[in-house]
């Protein structure tokens, strides 16, 4: 017994395996001279989104670096980033399904690519056109293509310049139109409103979405007149909590979320279970059973908000959107 | 079985308890007044003042009482008044000490309270490794162990100052080992402050086992860090144990010391790093004159009570805090580290922290530094001239995983120290060469390649019994192109940075020491510090006057 002690510490000691791969970064990546040892390349001159394919691109350095590639459409202005620290650049850090960082979306177009470097002033170049857009692995509500879908209910105020209209006019987002909403209303908050009941849209309860609060993302791409931050975008999303077909309102969940949108166009996802109450802006007590049940969604609203003493508000949105399991990628 | 078990508890304090009637009330503590007349020069700074005057009094008085022949309670509060603070104003009123230690049946001894604590070198030991420069330097050695070192609870076995509870206990065997010495401590380390904090513990111990037929002693040791769950938000817990088994074996013409251990180490980070690795280390004694030694500690040693050095290497000093004409932090030398004990560290430290490239690469965590695996040998000859004796040592050792490259890091040290006593006078010198080196396979990478002589020379010479003059000069110094790594929290080298190193700290000291009682000092002396780092110049300069007394 006395001796299990030291028993015991031998075989902790001879139990340990050592990791003998060196420490910390490779100091030929620190301190290495920077060339490129193959130039870059795409994996295909053409490439169609629409099927599912991807496009990557390969390059090899001679030190570890920080790199940029940037794939800019020559008729949308679309631009793609994709950044890494690496030697390589490979299927695996330099792929690409059609997606967009900067809007608007890609489309049918060419595009350039260029891939840059932090610190080091070598610029490599290629190109690659697009035969086909990718198609969005998402429940779309509403795109703006042609102005607002007829399942929406909308209410506007009779304010001044009031504007809750399709327009095609750039910088756009997806496609070729996006919806605005403006308007000077000095008596009120609300400017207008949008609802769209799950029956209206496509006739499934809960917009056919999962029960699964975790995996559900709400996303929409908004923007906000250049010189104002007046506006806010109200996103209400009414649940039937007892199945009765109705929402009752003070008695059934409406779980909310503000949005005060940029000057420039951006996506805003948000999941599901992450939504609160809110009341007056502020968050509250569930109103109804306090579950989060994307199943039960009956309605959602879309409320276009200002200070009734700020003036002019005008604030823009596109694809509005459910996704499974991720943010929507456009 | 039952023969062989222990025949007896046995427990000696000192002799203290029941053998020698000592008074049940006492006082006890020390006392101290300094005063710094210091001058700053830096070409071209036309900011900072040059002179800062500083001094204090101090008392630390100390109640020790014995209620009975098995209890004693240390109480101990400090009184320090700054120079200029009269009327009540810089003033300050601070408990120092509390303890409480006692016989449970005349069998347990325990401890309650502030513990100063030790164990082995590889797992609660106070390592100050740059400190050693200061044996050639008496008066600046005094100044670090009369005022930081004092005022951190530094003590020359190495141990820690904590808050706790200890146990310790002996068995007497028939057969076999003679006796079993046994050690049980729980310290707590951080409060919770109320949730703001995760509170945290070390708890562990010691059992020895000594033989007496065989020269033979053997002994493990414990010692785990824990984040205390449910005293914070925080689900990512710190923990850290360390398990090592030591022993000697012989006497007389060899005589073998040893120890060997695991740690594991498991840090707060949301990927639950964990991170273990053994050592090993085993010293032979041939004689009284010559010492071989040699250890490994894997790069993923970690032992937060032994690694953590006593001092600080990031601290700021408080004298000219800020210099220069854009208003740097000035950054700390050996000349503050003797004087401030701001600079040194209460706590463990469960990581290491960025290299200490100005001073030390070979050791700077200690003995216990991850990541070294070498040889010592240690040579003190029998000279004919009397008076003179020598010291020689010398290390070799080698990274045991490549830093950012698979080619070793490679270390080395040779110390020379050479005395001499000449009637009143003694003659002391030392001088240690410090190289560092790795040969780089890719002609774009740097060579690492430092070398760091330190030296010492120090004439004394003893007027009368309570007289003496000291006259010393010290330099230390690296030169060469470095690579400093960074870590992270959890003891992963995140990224280097070379550097050409380029430093040179040299400390001309003389004093004037007068010694009426046994542990009185009063000492005068003057103190230089010209830094030279990369060609920019530092000079600190510095008159002093300290008294210190322990009663």
């Amino acid at each position: 017994m006395r001796h299990l002690f030291f028993t015991l510490t031998l075989l902790s000691i001879w139990s340990c395996q050592r990791d003998l791969d060196p420490a910390g970064p490779q100091l030929t990546d620190l301190y290495g001279n920077f060339r490129v040892l193959e130039p870059l390349t795409q994996s295909a001159p053409e490439i169609d989104f629409s099927t599912g394919q991807q496009a990557h691109f390969t390059a090899r350095l001679s030190i570890l670096a920080d790199w940029q590639i940037q794939i800019t459409g020559r008729t949308s202005g679309a631009v793609k980033r994709i950044i890494g620290r690496s030697r390589t650049i490979d299927i695996t850090n330099a792929s690409w399904a059609g997606e967009t960082t900067d809007f608007p979306t890609f489309r049918e177009e060419a595009c350039d690519v260029r891939l840059t470097f932090t610190g080091h002033t070598d610029t490599l170049r290629t190109a690659i056109t697009i035969t086909g857009i990718r198609i969005l692995d998402a429940t779309v509500l509403d795109d703006f293509e042609n102005g607002l879908r007829p399942e929406w209910t909308s209410f506007v105020q009779t304010g001044a310049d009031m504007k809750f209209v399709g327009v095609s006019t750039p910088p756009l987002a997806e496609g070729a139109q996006y919806y605005r909403m403006g308007g000077t209303v000095g008596w009120d908050w609300l400017k207008g409103l949008l609802g769209l009941t799950a029956s209206a849209f496509n006739s499934t309860n809960g917009f056919g979405l999962s029960a699964d609060a975790g995996s559900v993302y709400f996303n929409g791409i908004f923007r906000q007149k250049a010189g104002l931050n007046n506006g806010i975008v109200l996103l209400r999303f009414r649940e039937d909590d007892n199945g009765d077909g109705v929402h009752t309102d003070g008695g059934e969940d409406m779980w909310a979320i503000e949005i005060r949108p940029g000057i420039n166009w951006s996506l805003e996802s948000i999941k599901y279970i992450d939504l609160v109450t809110l009341v007056n802006g502020l968050p509250a007590g569930a109103l109804g059973n306090g579950v989060h049940e994307p199943q039960k969604l009956f309605q959602i609203d879309v409320l276009f908000l200002a200070n009734p003493t700020s003036g002019y508000a005008e604030c823009d949105m596109d694809l509005l959107a459910f996704s499974r399991n991720e943010p929507m990628k456009p | 079985m039952k023969k062989i078990l222990f025949i007896a508890f046995i427990f000696c304090w000192a002799g203290v308890w029941a053998q020698t009637p000592l008074p049940k009330f006492s006082i006890n503590g020390g006392a101290r007044a300094v005063y710094f007349a210091d001058r700053l020069a830096i070409s071209g700074d036309t900011t900072t003042l040059p002179r800062e005057n500083s001094g204090h009094v101090l008392a630390d008085l100390g109640v020790n009482v014995r209620p009975n022949a098995a209890t004693e309670v240390q109480a101990m509060v400090r009184i320090r008044n700054d120079y200029g603070g009269f009327w009540g104003s810089g003033v300050s009123f601070d408990i120092r000490q509390l303890q409480v230690k006692g016989l449970i049946q005349n069998r347990f001894k325990y401890t309650v309270g502030d513990m100063d604590y030790a164990l082995t070198p590889f797992t609660m030991y106070r390592t100050a490794p740059l400190l050693d420069v200061l044996d050639g330097v008496p008066a600046l050695q005094l100044f670090q162990q009369q005022m930081a070192g004092y005022d951190v609870f530094m003590n020359q076995n190495g141990s820690w100052r904590t808050q706790g509870a200890s146990l310790d206990f002996g068995l007497l065997f028939r057969q076999g080992p003679a006796r079993m010495s046994n050690a049980l401590f729980a310290m707590r380390l951080r409060p919770s402050f109320g949730g703001a904090a995760t509170e945290q513990w070390a708890y562990g111990g010691r059992s020895e086992l000594q033989w007496d037929a065989t020269p033979l002693r053997l002994a493990g040791t414990l010692i785990a860090v824990r984040d205390m769950p449910g005293t914070s938000t925080q689900t990512n817990l710190y923990q850290s144990s360390v398990l090592t088994t030591d022993g000697d074996f012989g006497n007389g013409l060899l005589r073998l010391h040893w120890e060997a251990g695991s740690s594991l180490a498991r840090f707060a980070d949301t990927a639950f790093t964990q991170k273990t690795d053994f050592f090993y280390a085993l010293k032979l004694k041939v004689g009284k004159r010559w010492e071989l030694s040699y250890r490994e500690v894997g790069p993923d040693f970690f032992s937060p009570a032994a690694q953590t050095t006593a001092y600080n290497p990031a601290g700021i000093p408080r004298s000219f805090r800020t210099i220069g004409n854009d208003r740097q932090l000035r950054a700390a030398s050996i000349y503050d580290y003797s004087r401030e004990a701001g600079l040194y560290r209460a706590g463990w430290n469960t990581s290491l922290g960025n290299d200490q490239s100005n001073y030390l690469l070979l050791d700077p965590f200690g003995e216990a530094t991850p990541n070294r695996r070498g040889i010592t040998l240690a040579w003190e000859p029998e000279l004919q001239l009397k008076g003179l004796s020598l010291a020689v040592s010398t290390a070799l050792f080698s990274e045991i995983r490549g830093s950012g490259t698979n080619e070793l890091t490679r270390f080395s040290r040779a110390e020379i120290n050479l005395a001499y006593v000449f009637r009143k006078t003694d003659v002391k010198i030392m001088y240690r060469d410090q190289r560092t080196w790795r040969s780089s396979a890719n002609v774009e990478v740097p060579d690492f390649s430092v070398q760091q002589p330190w030296w010492t020379v120090n004439i004394g010479h003893q007027f009368s019994d309570i007289f003496r003059f000291d006259a010393s000069l010290l330099q230390v110094q690296s030169t060469g192109f470095v690579f400093d790594a960074i870590r992270n929290a959890q003891n992963e080298i995140i990224d280097f940075t070379g550097r050409t190193l380029n430093y040179r700290e040299l400390l001309p000291v003389a004093a004037i020491s007068y010694k009426a009682f046994g542990k009185s000092t009063l000492q005068l002396g003057i103190v230089a510090s010209a830094i030279n780092q990369s060609g920019a110049e530092l000079n600190l300069r510095s008159g002093f006057l300290a008294y210190f007394i322990q009663f």
